[in-house]
């Protein structure tokens, strides 16, 4: 998570950098490799991809130095970076291990009650750590079937802990986009998850 | 899903919700950014009805598993490659101890 104290250090940083420090571009490396590798392995699923787009980011980053004007934070300028770097390599996977929404995302009638009644809660059925572990592969798979900008999101903030305003930094989004995307995932990980353990009405 | 508007937060009155407004609504209510008037009418409805309080139930868990995965481990000696990478990229990096 980001604090005013660790922005402050991360200009320091970039303009010694700016300056031709190198132990500054290695204290930059120390302290976001962990980060950029987590996002692109939580995107990419995949460990050559995940590690091409670390070299690619950190090079970017040596590169491009010189241009971040610190108009926004260092973390959001990195973040996006390691964003369009995993958006390419997305986007070049073959379309059809993108699953539609819609067939996850819940059902209303015309007054507004859910379609399918009972809605079950099958949240006290994950208890084991069986159903746990099943859970996690269900929901790993589940994420890998979003298109490219929604994983974004969802990898973003439930498992990076942006806030809604940094990924909309990030993303170059607006908030409101930024959180409906959020919302429409989260609703099919629902689905997803309630085609297992609550079929067939969920 | 059959659109309906999103309901209006209107400051002190009683705002009945539908099932279809609280799920659109629960993005809010779980990052406890909504205002208070609204805040009741989500918690009244979710009182009331056992469907709505199933899909609440199961969508925070759903959201605290994704965040679960967070925790699994990074390879380290990935970290490690990058590092030569860069090593026989940039001319001084790391700099020596």
């Amino acid at each position: 998570m980001r604090s005013p104290q660790s922005d402050i250090e991360d200009n320091q940083l970039i303009q010694r950098m700016q300056a031709g420090d190198a132990a500054a571009f290695e204290t930059l490396f120390e302290r976001y490799s962990a980060r950029v590798c987590h996002q692109a392995m939580h995107l990419l699923d995949n460990e050559a991809e995940a590690e091409e787009v670390m070299q690619e980011v950190f090079l970017a980053l040596y590169e491009k130095a010189h241009t971040f004007r610190g108009d926004a934070a260092f973390s959001t300028w990195l973040y996006r970076l390691t964003a369009n770097a995993t958006l390419n390599r997305l986007r070049r996977r073959i379309k059809r291990q993108e699953v539609p929404l819609d067939d996850y995302l819940p059902q209303f009638q015309d007054d507004g009650h859910h379609r399918v009644r009972p809605v079950v809660d099958w949240s006290q059925n994950l208890e084991s750590d069986f159903a746990q572990e099943e859970v996690r592969r269900l929901l790993r798979v589940a994420i890998e079937g979003l298109r490219p900008v929604d994983k974004l999101v969802v990898v973003l903030s439930d498992l990076e802990g942006l806030s809604n305003q940094e990924v909309a930094d990030v993303l170059e989004l607006s908030v409101s986009a930024v959180k409906a995307r959020l919302h429409r995932a989260r609703l099919f990980l629902r689905g997803k998850l309630a085609a297992t353990f609550a079929p067939p009405s969920c | 899903m059959a659109k309906q508007t999103r309901p209006r937060q209107t400051q002190g009155l009683a705002t009945e919700l539908t099932c279809q407004q609280i799920t659109d609504l629960i993005v809010d209510y779980v990052a406890e950014d909504m205002e208070p008037a609204m805040r009741s009418a989500f918690e009244m409805h979710i009182h009331d009805c056992p469907d709505c309080t199933a899909f609440l139930n199961t969508y925070k868990v759903t959201i605290r598993t994704t965040r679960s995965l967070r925790d699994e481990d990074v390879p380290e000696e990935m970290r490690h490659r990058v590092q030569q990478f860069l090593q026989a990229k940039i001319k001084g990096f790391p700099p020596s101890c």
